[in-house]
């Protein structure tokens, strides 16, 4: 049975309907507009009993945070939490108990490399929002007893940075601004893409969020991911989601701007020929 | 006597391969036709890289092969197959990134050394534990890496540590960009990417008022140099020098390998040439003609590391020409033409083992002793006079140091 997991950005986020939440650890995740502290997280395992919890560490870690770092990894083990979700292959190396789920954004997009990852330790994967349902389909067949996460509404990362590049941006030419979000576009362009900054460095996200709700049925995953990131006014959406309305779909994109990623559109690679 | 690390150079081809190594390189990095983040470059086929391998071994160095691509399963079928061939030829490691790589070439290569890319977005020193326990012998580190990160890794790890000290640099975390992806459809992590952080952009507040002028954002980061901790880098122990630029000319990669053949010498006989320094700072920031920074070794980057619309990334035209023989009895330099010149140019002419030589021309003939006023065509073989004889394929180009 596939379930509905929703990342927790905002405290209303545990009032909508779904199977289980996705909680983002202070210091130590991106893209959450919401972050939580261990102790936080035992006082959520404990209120919402009937949910699965995850918790989301999806960065890379520098040398100098890995103290910390492995220190709430290890306290984070001990509360019996459906799986931590990790960026940075260092926690394969500290002997977890608790279901390690790799999320590496834009990496593994293979079977054999989500099978490596399975060898040695890692019980799910957060597939990338890069590859096709064919090929999504096909790694959970060769997979089959590894957890796969899909994210199926909101908006997919595209890049992040440790350099402030909209902060620098306004040093440079002594501008002023309040706001924490922006939008960049290419001269004559039409589509816009999110730019923001948070405590790690900057960030670049899709202005247009995914939407796989004629998907859902198609997708051979054990997670479906929806997340409502800098977006507002979703909770009619994830009731759609839950409600496999597929109807909703056109409704959705309207509100949203929304499209399906590249799941149904492959990415090339060689675009010219060299001989 | 310090320990004088590798210097790891990009060769785009075969005969940029052997440029790079005749020109002090001590391993080149080069991509095969499938499975190297540059796949729109004329890369190496098998035939190749062995010749490239032949080439490298006779003068004892080394060859490594990327194989460094976020694989999807359409591209693996080969790769067990490609890797057995790689290993047959004898490159001297596989410069991967995707973990998958580790398994086929164990079972399939066993004998292939390999090296984690730097794709891979290793910046602690338990992630390189991760590698180790797989036998990675070298990891290539994030370049996002300070020197006391580098340092503490070195200290603790019993890995080869192999750090970029030279070329342009991704704004963003290597492998955790897709930005080309979704602006033109080619896939980043597959060697498709269309360099992104280069383009120019609008940049709006979240109710679509804009705050730019003129198009003036950018996210391009200047290029790393780590021209003045040369020295630092050796001390900590950083074993390989890699330099940025497999799409570059043979006059950069000769360049840059030259200068820092030179600053890797002289700081492994602890001397400190000052003078030395200052020219190689010149030289280095004029071969790329783009503002350089050391990045995240001294510093997190700031507003002054990066650009605001206002790249400038002028045609280098400074390499005039290659040297091809000498003709005693007329004491002529034969010059093979690469860019315009002509009589009273001032002119500076340099090769790995001799000192650089300065001259102005006083006259340019063709190959058939004709006085011209120029040498204007692409190849075409001129002489000018030379006192001194230069070792053939030194390099000609114009004297900017005066």
């Amino acid at each position: 049975m596939k379930k509905m997991i929703l990342k927790i950005n905002k405290d209303e986020d545990f009032l909508y309907p779904c199977d289980g939440y996705i909680l983002g650890i202070d210091n130590f995740c991106i893209c959450f507009s919401k972050t939580f502290l261990v102790d936080d997280v035992i006082k959520i395992k404990k209120k919402y009993d009937d949910k699965k919890i995850f918790v989301s560490l999806n960065r890379v870690i520098f040398n100098s945070e890995l103290s910390t770092y492995k220190s709430i990894l290890k306290k984070l083990d001990k509360i019996g939490l459906d799986g931590i979700i990790v960026g940075d292959v260092s926690s394969l190396t500290y002997d977890l108990k608790t279901p390690i789920i790799l999320d590496q954004m834009h990496l593994n997009n293979s079977s054999l490399s989500i099978k490596h990852y399975h060898d040695n330790g890692v019980c799910g994967i957060v597939l990338s929002n890069d590859i096709t349902l064919q090929e999504i389909n096909k790694i959970k067949d060769n997979n089959k007893d590894v957890i796969m996460f899909k994210q199926v509404f909101g908006m997919p990362h595209l890049s992040t940075s440790v350099r402030k590049l909209v902060s620098n941006y306004f040093e440079h030419f002594n501008k002023k601004t309040d706001g924490k979000v922006f939008k960049i576009k290419e001269n004559n362009s039409t589509i816009s893409y999110t730019i923001f900054e948070d405590y790690f460095g900057s960030h670049i996200l899709s202005n247009n969020p995914i939407n796989l709700i004629d998907k859902l049925n198609l997708l051979n995953v054990d997670y479906f991911i929806f997340d409502g990131f800098l977006l507002e006014d979703y909770k009619w959406v994830l009731k759609a989601f839950i409600n496999n309305d597929i109807n909703l779909k056109n409704k959705i994109d309207d509100a949203f701007n929304s499209n399906e990623g590249f799941i149904d559109r492959k990415t090339i690679y060689k675009v010219k020929n060299n001989d | 006597m310090i320990k004088k690390p590798e210097i790891l150079a990009p060769a785009g081809s075969l005969e940029k391969l052997k440029w790079a190594i005749d020109y002090g390189a001590d391993a080149v990095y080069i991509g095969g036709e499938n499975y190297s983040l540059r796949a729109n470059a004329k890369n190496f086929t098998l035939d190749d890289i062995k010749q490239g391998v032949c080439y490298a071994h006779k003068k004892n160095k080394k060859v490594y092969v990327t194989v460094n691509i976020v694989f999807h399963d359409e591209d693996t079928k080969d790769l067990a197959a490609y890797l057995s061939q790689l290993q047959k030829i004898g490159v001297d490691a596989i410069i991967f990134s995707d973990p998958l790589v580790i398994d086929i070439a164990k079972k399939y290569s066993p004998k292939l050394s390999l090296h984690l890319s730097t794709q891979a977005c290793v910046l602690n020193k338990d992630a390189c534990q991760y590698y180790i326990d797989k036998g990675v012998e070298r990891i290539v580190l994030a370049r996002e890496c300070s020197k006391e990160d580098i340092k503490d890794i070195i200290e603790n790890k019993n890995v080869e540590i192999e750090c970029f000290i030279h070329g342009a640099m991704c704004s963003n975390l290597s492998g955790r960009c897709v930005l080309s992806n979704y602006f033109t459809n080619r896939d980043a992590n597959r060697g498709g990417c269309c360099q992104v952080c280069r383009f120019n952009f609008d940049l709006y507040d979240k109710n679509n008022n804009k705050i730019s002028d003129e198009s003036n954002f950018c996210i391009a980061p200047k290029d790393l140099s780590l021209v003045n901790y040369i020295k630092q880098m050796m001390d900590i122990g950083v074993c390989s020098f890699k330099l940025e630029g497999r799409m570059r000319s043979i006059y950069y990669v000769a360049t840059i390998v030259n200068v820092y053949r030179h600053l890797i010498d002289m700081y492994s006989k602890n001397i400190t040439d000052n003078a030395y320094i200052n020219k190689a700072i010149k030289i280095l920031y004029r071969c790329a003609n783009r503002d350089v920074a050391p990045q995240f070794f001294d510093k997190t980057p700031g507003e002054k590391q990066q650009y605001y619309g206002q790249r400038k990334e002028e045609s280098n035209q400074d390499f005039l020409g290659v040297v091809v023989g000498y003709d005693d009895s007329k004491k002529e330099l034969l010059i093979q033409q690469r860019n315009f010149f002509k009589n009273g140019d001032k002119v500076m002419i340099f090769s790995p083992n001799t000192d650089d030589y300065f001259t102005t021309i006083k006259y340019v003939k063709d190959k058939d002793n004709n006085i011209i006023d120029a040498a204007r065509h692409p190849n075409e073989i001129v002489r000018i006079p030379s006192d001194k004889k230069m070792p053939i394929n030194s390099i000609m180009c114009v004297n900017f140091l005066d």
